[in-house]
C-alpha cells in the first residue's frame, strides 16, 4: 500500500542521487583526450619561443660605432648572415652551421629548426636555397613532424646573393619542432 | 514520521559536507581543463607577433633608408599575401613624417598611424 512513511529517506535518496550523477559527469568530463588538432596548449607556447627566439636573432648585441651607415652600426645577428652569396655551396655550408648554432643557444638543443627565406623578384615570390641539408646537426624535416612555423621580416640592405645589389625585404619563414 | 530513527544525525549531515566539497572539486578541475584550451587557442589565433614584427621591420627600413618610396613595400605586400594570407599595406607620408600601416588578415584588423 502507498502511504508517507520515510519521506526524508526518499528525498535524502533522491539528492544523493542527483549529487553522485552530477559529480560523475564532471569527473568523466575532466579527462581529455589529446588529439593531433589539438595540440594548441604546446602549439601556443612552440609559437612564442619561436618568434622570440627570431627576434633576438634579428637584434644587434651592441651597437657598432665604427659601422658606416645606421645600417651597419645596429646590423643584427639574421642581417648579416642572409646576406650571404648562397650561390657558392660554401656559404650555405657555414650559414647552416651558424644558424644552427645560434638558433640552440637560444632556443635550447631540444628543438629542430629548418629556415626558409622567401624573397619579391618584382613578379613572383621566390624562395632562396639557403639550407645544406648534409649537415648533421641538421637533420632533415619529414612531413610527419608536428610542426610550428614562425615567420620574421628581415631588411636586407645589401644582400650579396642579388644580383641588383638593392636593399631589400625579405620573409625568413622557420619550421620549429620537438623530437 | 513514525517509526524513523533519528540517531546518528551528525554523521549524515557530515556525509552531506563532504560529497559538497568532493563535488566542488571535481568542478574546479573541471574549469582548469577547460582554460588551458581556450587561452591557448585564442592566443595562436592573434597575430601579436607579426604585427610587432611588421612594425619594427618598417621602421628599420625607414631607420637605415630614409627616402624609402611606397613601392618599396610592394614586396612585403606581395610575400605578406603569398606566404601568411595577410593583407597589408603601407604608406610612407614624407611630408607629415609619419607612416600609415594597414593589417588584415581576416581574423584581426590592425590600423595605425606613425609619427616620427
Amino acid at each position: 500500500m502507498v502511504n508517507n512513511d520515510a519521506q526524508l529517506y526518499t528525498i535524502e535518496g533522491l539528492a544523493a542521487a542527483i549529487l553522485m550523477v552530477v559529480t560523475a559527469y564532471f569527473v568523466i568530463n575532466s579527462t581529455t583526450l589529446l588529439t593531433p588538432g589539438d595540440t594548441h596548449i604546446t602549439d601556443m607556447q612552440l609559437e612564442q619561443l619561436g618568434a622570440d627566439v627570431l627576434r633576438m636573432m634579428d637584434t644587434a648585441p651592441h651597437f657598432d660605432p665604427n659601422g658606416a651607415n645606421i645600417y651597419e652600426r645596429k646590423e643584427s645577428f639574421l642581417e648579416d648572415e642572409l646576406s650571404r652569396d648562397f650561390r657558392i655551396s660554401n656559404e650555405i655550408t657555414e650559414f647552416t652551421q651558424n644558424f644552427n648554432r645560434t638558433f640552440h643557444d637560444y632556443a635550447g638543443e631540444s628543438l629542430h629548426v629548418y629556415p626558409t627565406v622567401y624573397y619579391w623578384d618584382g613578379g613572383n615570390v621566390q624562395r632562396l636555397n639557403i639550407w645544406d641539408f648534409s649537415n648533421p646537426d641538421a637533420p632533415p624535416f619529414t612531413n610527419r613532424d608536428h610542426y610550428v612555423t614562425v615567420t620574421r621580416w628581415v631588411y636586407l640592405n645589401d644582400p650579396k646573393w642579388d644580383n641588383d645589389n638593392k636593399p631589400r625585404s625579405v620573409l625568413l619563414e622557420v619550421l620549429i619542432w620537438r623530437d | 514520521m513514525e517509526g524513523l530513527n533519528e540517531d546518528g544525525q551528525w554523521i549524515i549531515l557530515m556525509g552531506l559536507i563532504a560529497s559538497m566539497i568532493i563535488f566542488f572539486f571535481a568542478l574546479l578541475v573541471n574549469q582548469s581543463i577547460i582554460v588551458g584550451k581556450t587561452t591557448a587557442e585564442s592566443v595562436l589565433d592573434f597575430p601579436k607577433s607579426d604585427i610587432q614584427d611588421l612594425r619594427r621591420e618598417i621602421m628599420r627600413i625607414w631607420e637605415c633608408n630614409p627616402d624609402v618610396q611606397d613601392d618599396f613595400f610592394i614586396s612585403i605586400e606581395s610575400l605578406a599575401l603569398e606566404r601568411k594570407g595577410a593583407l597589408i599595406h603601407v604608406h610612407i607620408d614624407t611630408p607629415n613624417n609619419m607612416f600609415n600601416l594597414h593589417f588584415n588578415n581576416g581574423v584581426t584588423e590592425y590600423n595605425e598611424n606613425y609619427y616620427r
